[in-house]
């Protein structure tokens, strides 16, 4: 299953974001890539779905909340069979 | 026994006896009789060889049962071998191997004829004897299954092994705490180790991709939301000491303390409290404040949309990108410095 097939663009890019990262704070994520918060909780809400990524309660971040990348999409461009 | 020092105490060991043997072989082989030394170092020689002479059999066979033992624990304790035998039961399980097999040998020269190969009897005791002790005779199989009449030579060493077993990984579980609680102290947050255990997954080599998908489906288990974060914390550290081994743990904890805490401060988490602290002000202050900071008109002009009303987010998660992106934007110094005249 390739990203490119269910996201837009600009979803993608975000992932290939979180991805990098590893985990990060969806707000920092936001001020990063400089998407509105409204937006960019919509397509990360559309990764999680997809299970791109995770979103959990995280105490240590200003919004209280962490994106974290499955690596589902790593994985199958990293190594063969 | 103290369970962090496990590993030194099996290099220490180690180094220990290669010395120890280097040196008695040096003091054995060196001829000392042309030297003019006290008369007692040459007699202490020629009495060392002599026992030397006279225990070689002895030492070779418990070398050969200590061997069995040591091969038992490294592949039944395959991913700690080292800490395995540096354990005291893995200890006794190595000198049961070695003292069973010189009392084994000891009977056997006693009782087989003087004209037998003593090499033979060597090889034969020290590497036949462990093996007869492991071994359970099936003297008649009954039909259609159920309980064979069989002597089970190996029952007592089974006993035994099974208590070590046991002993050892509690001593394992011990240790394996303390190297996971060694990388949660240098390693605090959930967002620190899930990135440090997904870089480890991708950084191995060796995995497969059926492995590497089997590992992240791990990974995502134990970052599941469902999981309160001290609990996700702590099987994050252990699934990086899983992967990654001790000495990776070692590099983790090293790479860490190496960072001096101010340049620590001006990155990350320097600004996770920074933004913390911006958060609790009100979104109309943050965003008065952010535009007194930013001067550029782009970053203004951010700042403005992300403040706008925004209907089914609370208001933690529209201050918090503000928060962020003023970190990011702005020198620390002057944020600082608004916040605390603001407050």
């Amino acid at each position: 299953m390739e990203p490119k097939d269910e996201l837009s663009s600009e979803e993608q890019e975000v992932l290939v974001w979180v991805e990098r990262a590893g985990a990060v704070s969806p707000s920092r994520l936001s001020a990063q890539k400089e998407i509105h918060p409204t937006k960019m909780w919509e397509m990360l809400e559309h990764l999680r779905e997809l299970n791109w990524v995770i979103i959990r309660d995280d105490p240590d971040s200003a919004d209280g909340k962490l994106v974290i990348a499955t690596g589902t999409n790593m994985a199958s461009q990293s190594k063969a069979e | 026994m103290n369970s962090p020092d496990l590993q030194r105490r099996f290099d220490f060991g180690f180094v220990l006896l290669v010395i120890a043997l280097a040196l008695v072989a040096l003091f054995l082989a060196t001829p000392l009789e042309s030297l003019n030394l006290a008369p007692i170092i040459p007699l202490l020689q020629m009495q060392g060889r002599l026992a030397l002479m006279v225990l070689w059999p002895y030492a070779t066979v418990a070398a050969l049962g200590a061997g069995v033992g040591l091969a038992e624990l490294s592949s039944t304790f395959d991913d700690y071998p080292r800490q395995a035998i540096a354990t005291r039961w893995g200890q006794y399980l190595i000198w049961l191997n070695g003292i069973s097999a010189v009392l084994a040998f000891a009977i056997a020269r006693l009782y087989m004829p003087p004209q037998t190969n003593e090499l033979l009897l060597i090889v034969g005791v020290g590497a036949g004897f462990p093996t007869l002790i492991r071994t359970k005779f099936t003297l008649a199989k009954q039909f259609g299954g159920g309980d064979d009449l069989s002597v089970n030579i190996g029952w007592l060493y089974d006993q035994f092994q099974n208590v070590c077993k046991k002993q050892i990984d509690l001593d394992l579980m011990s240790y394996r705490r303390t190297q996971v609680d060694r990388l949660l102290a240098r390693y605090s947050t959930v967002q620190e180790l899930s990135q440090t255990a997904l870089y480890t997954i991708k950084a191995r080599a060796t995995l497969t991709k059926t492995e590497e998908e089997g590992r992240l489906a791990d990974l995502a288990q134990i970052v599941d939301p469902k999981v309160p974060p001290e609990l996700a914390r702590m099987n994050l550290g252990l699934l990086i000491l899983e992967l990654g081994g001790v000495a990776y743990v070692d590099l983790l904890v090293g790479a860490k303390e190496s960072v001096p805490a101010v340049a620590e401060i001006s990155r990350g988490g320097g600004e996770e409290v920074l933004a913390k602290r911006l958060v609790e002000l009100s979104l109309e202050a943050l965003e008065s404040l952010a535009l007194r900071v930013l001067k550029q008109p782009e970053d203004q002009a951010w700042v403005k949309a992300a403040a706008q009303p925004a209907p089914g987010l609370s208001a933690t998660k529209q201050k918090a990108p503000i928060a962020y992106y003023l970190v990011e934007h702005a020198e620390p110094e002057a944020v600082t410095s608004e916040l605390e005249t603001q407050t």
